[in-house]
């Protein structure tokens, strides 16, 4: 067309605006992006004339239909801004459980029978130093549901993917509490030996005949009721959070208040407790809006 | 009259002196009665509970009609629809941020936006954008559940007209009140909402599948307001192409420039001793003063004493440095002055013989309009709003070309007569076309214009068939079946959290 040649450009002038705007063309949603983003470059009317187009948006249209969408790749999963202010929250929320632990596992050792007073403190203290290993197991769990909510690709896909997660990091917690615990007993067997002869074997076999099964189930709903609070709180449910961690605590004072003994209201009153806010908790933490 | 000037609050991009240009509006028209109506950025209260699940299934529908609006190219047309059926709903009970913020939601807008053929499916949105766009949609849709939809008094229904001022999300309530009571409304925008969301959505931390859905949403509501709006006021012929493209009827559309309260401001006093550029505006890439820095280098070739003085702020982080080390290399770091913050604009102007505009793009009309009036001559690159604001008072180049830049500036350096009635003629032009009062002379036209189109009824819907200029003008003005004020202070405007 010799129009074209008088003009000045090219065979196809349009084809060097494709090439200086070609990522603006790959990303846009629309014509009129394209439209705006030339008029932003300082084209108008007249650099659309040279193209044989009557205006900028007509030229807008061709360079939108001949350039293939392209979008840009998910970006990286945008991090929570941390540091010294965060880290200091973080102290702060595990102290706080840990100090309330302390003191109600200091108080339940008191109404403990003589015999076990010294095992329920060393428990006791293990779980409050656990409530640290239950702020991990919690912020763990949640950095692995803001990844997902990245890579998975529909909210079903989301919900399965997460299916797993929450019994990782329950085990996590309890394998950190039990070790925990048993260190205490064995401190404890060597500070305050049990009264009587004949106990052989080593610290290990001292240390693991202090406490019953009973007590240690016991230190198994003590440490659910410990992590699972903290996970709901953690992934937006404070609400939820503080009426579990108050109902686990009155149902084992109430029953230790009608008489049972500590490992049966703990089995009874907290491991119901901790039943209905597992069951909750698998249900709330699959959602895919917890984790903004 | 009773005039509803509808404006969005807050924004990341806050539009300058929107409240300011309300109440001028209203200050320099006691005539009308003016409620002021905001949408404010701030979280509302939390919602209600989600609706159950039969009165949900209205809810789910009208939402599946607009997200599949704004997904599926094959079905734009839906958008209205939906948009107002959402309204009658959210008017009927209110529920509508619960059930945007339900899961059922969340849901349908997961199962649409992943359909084959939908924009938003080419970027294989993730869950984590899934979540993004269902809280955008609920802030963009928060306007339907405020409560100004009643005829009462402080409702939308009983204004004669409703005055959108900026559009964006404020065009949401009066698209309602249109449809609801038959409100005609108004769009005045100043710089058009639409092409700014196009712009300035680089920087937002979203991916490419919400983009492509806050831009179709944005899209969509503009051209339906385009084209359910009684008068468009775009702010200058350039902004008009745009909305015309969206849909904008011609023949209902009224360039009105935004007036400048300066236009009574004195000239400029005497001319600096030594040949001197000015140059205002933000520092940043494709705007900055750099194809000015290499005019300036070209003109001091020919004029060795030329001078260049840059006023405004970095609005990129080191592009003033840039531009230093640029003026350096050019040697011309001697002759150029970065003068930082600007005080008064008049001082600015009148610290030059000649005002320079080279940016790439979209020049401020209001500052093209505040240096004409210094009557200094003005060199602009023509782009944007810069032909019909200068018009034949100035000289014009092509943008990205320094050589004619700096030929236009030799031209009025060398040549003072031509400079100083280029200077007059553009004063005399920005006095004309950007003064206050033809603006509100415009808007007085306009609002008795659209009244006069739309006759009000006060018995109500039902009444007698409309008889247009069945009464003159001054009966609704003075002695308005209504009687007395409104009970809603003007000066207390009604807010509500919407803002996008």
């Amino acid at each position: 067309m010799s129009g074209g040649t008088l003009l000045g450009g090219g065979a196809d002038p349009v084809r060097e605006l494709m090439a200086e705007h070609r990522e603006l063309c790959e990303r846009a949603v629309d014509p009129l992006e394209i439209a705006a983003g030339l008029e932003e470059a300082g084209l108008g009317t007249d650099a659309a004339a040279r193209c044989r187009h009557v205006d900028l948006f007509a030229l807008a249209e061709e360079l939108y239909a001949r350039v293939p969408r392209r979008p840009p790749p998910p970006g990286p999963v945008p991090r929570r801004p941390g540091g010294a202010g965060a880290a200091l929250t973080v102290a702060g929320s595990a102290a706080l459980p840990c100090a309330g632990v302390a003191a109600a596992m200091l108080l339940l050792a008191r109404a403990a029978p003589g015999g076990d007073r010294p095992v329920a403190v060393a428990l006791g203290l293990a779980a409050a130093v656990s409530a640290g290993s239950a702020e991990g197991a919690a912020r763990w769990y949640r950095q692995v549901g803001r990844g997902h909510l990245g890579a998975a690709g529909t909210l079903a896909g989301f919900r399965a993917r997460m299916r797993p997660v929450l019994p990782v990091a329950l085990a996590l917690h309890l394998a950190v509490l039990g070790v925990l615990s048993f260190a205490a007993l064995a401190v404890l067997a060597v500070v305050a030996p049990r009264p009587g002869p004949g106990h052989g074997g080593g610290l290990l076999h001292l240390a693991a005949e202090r406490a019953g099964p009973a007590q240690w189930a016991a230190q198994g709903v003590l440490g659910l009721l410990l992590v699972l609070p903290v996970l709901l709180a953690r992934c937006g449910r404070s609400a939820a959070a503080a009426v579990g961690a108050s109902a686990g605590a009155a149902a084992v004072l109430g029953l230790l208040a009608l008489g049972r003994s500590a490992p049966e209201a703990w089995l009874l009153g907290g491991g119901g407790v901790a039943a209905a806010l597992l069951v909750y908790a698998g249900a709330a933490l699959g959602r895919a809006g917890s984790y903004r | 009259m009773r005039v509803a000037l509808l404006t969005e609050g807050a924004r990341p991009h806050p539009q300058r002196g929107a409240g300011d240009w309300c109440d001028r509006l209203a200050a320099a028209m006691p005539e009308h009665e003016f409620e002021r109506y905001r949408l404010t950025g701030s979280r509302p209260r939390p919602p209600r509970r989600a609706p159950g699940a039969r009165r949900g299934r209205p809810y789910a529908e009208a939402y599946e009609q607009l997200v599949r609006a704004l997904v599926l190219p094959g079905e734009r047309a839906g958008f209205a629809s939906g948009l107002y059926r959402l309204a009658a709903l959210a008017r009927e009970d209110g529920a509508l941020p619960a059930f945007l913020a339900s899961a059922p939601a969340r849901r349908l807008l997961e199962r649409t936006w992943r359909l084959p053929g939908a924009d938003t499916s080419a970027g294989q949105p993730p869950v984590r954008d899934l979540l993004a766009a269902a809280d955008l949609l609920e802030r963009w849709l928060r306007p339907l559940s405020a409560p100004w939809y009643g005829t009462g008094p402080g409702g939308l229904g009983a204004a004669d007209l409703c005055h959108v001022v900026g559009g964006g999300p404020a065009v949401l309530p009066a698209l309602v009140a249109r449809q609801l009571h038959g409100v005609p409304f108004l769009v005045t925008e100043h710089r058009l909402h639409l092409r700014e969301q196009y712009l300035g959505h680089h920087e937002a931390p979203y991916g490419w599948p919400v983009r492509a859905l806050r831009l179709s949403f944005s899209r969509e509501l503009t051209g339906e307001a385009y084209r359910q709006a009684a008068i468009l006021t775009p702010g200058s012929a350039h902004d008009q192409r745009w909305q015309r493209r969206c849909g904008a009827d011609p023949a209902r559309t009224r360039v009105v420039y935004e007036g400048t309260p300066e236009a009574g401001r004195p000239a400029a006093g005497p001319e600096p001793a030594a040949p001197t550029l000015v140059w205002a505006g933000a520092l940043e890439p494709g705007r900055g003063p750099e194809p000015a820095l290499h005019a300036l280098a070209r003109i001091r070739a020919e004029v060795p004493g030329a001078r260049l003085v840059v006023h405004g702020e970095q609005t990129a982080p080191g592009h003033r440095a840039h531009c230093e080390a640029v003026a350096r290399r050019l040697g011309v770091g001697e002759a150029v002055r970065f003068a930082g913050r600007p005080g008064p604009l008049a001082e600015v102007w009148a610290s030059g013989t000649v005002v320079v505009f080279s940016g790439l793009s979209r020049h401020s009309p209001r500052l093209l309009a505040d240096a004409m009036l210094s009557g200094r001559a003005v060199v602009s690159t023509d782009v944007g709003v810069a032909r019909e604001v200068v018009g034949p008072t100035g000289l014009l180049v092509p943008a990205g070309d320094p050589g004619a830049l700096a030929g236009a500036c030799l031209a009025l350096l060398r040549d003072e007569e031509r400079r100083g009635r280029l200077g007059l003629a553009g004063r005399l032009r920005a006095q004309e076309r950007f003064a206050v009062e033809p603006e509100i002379g415009a808007f007085r036209e306009i609002y008795l214009e659209l009244v006069s189109r739309h006759p009000a009824f006060p018995a109500g819907e039902g009444g007698p068939v409309a008889r247009p200029f069945a009464r003159p003008a001054e009966y609704w003005l003075a002695e308005g079946p209504r009687g007395g004020g409104s009970a809603v202070d003007s000066r207390q405007p009604a807010e509500f959290a919407g803002a996008v």
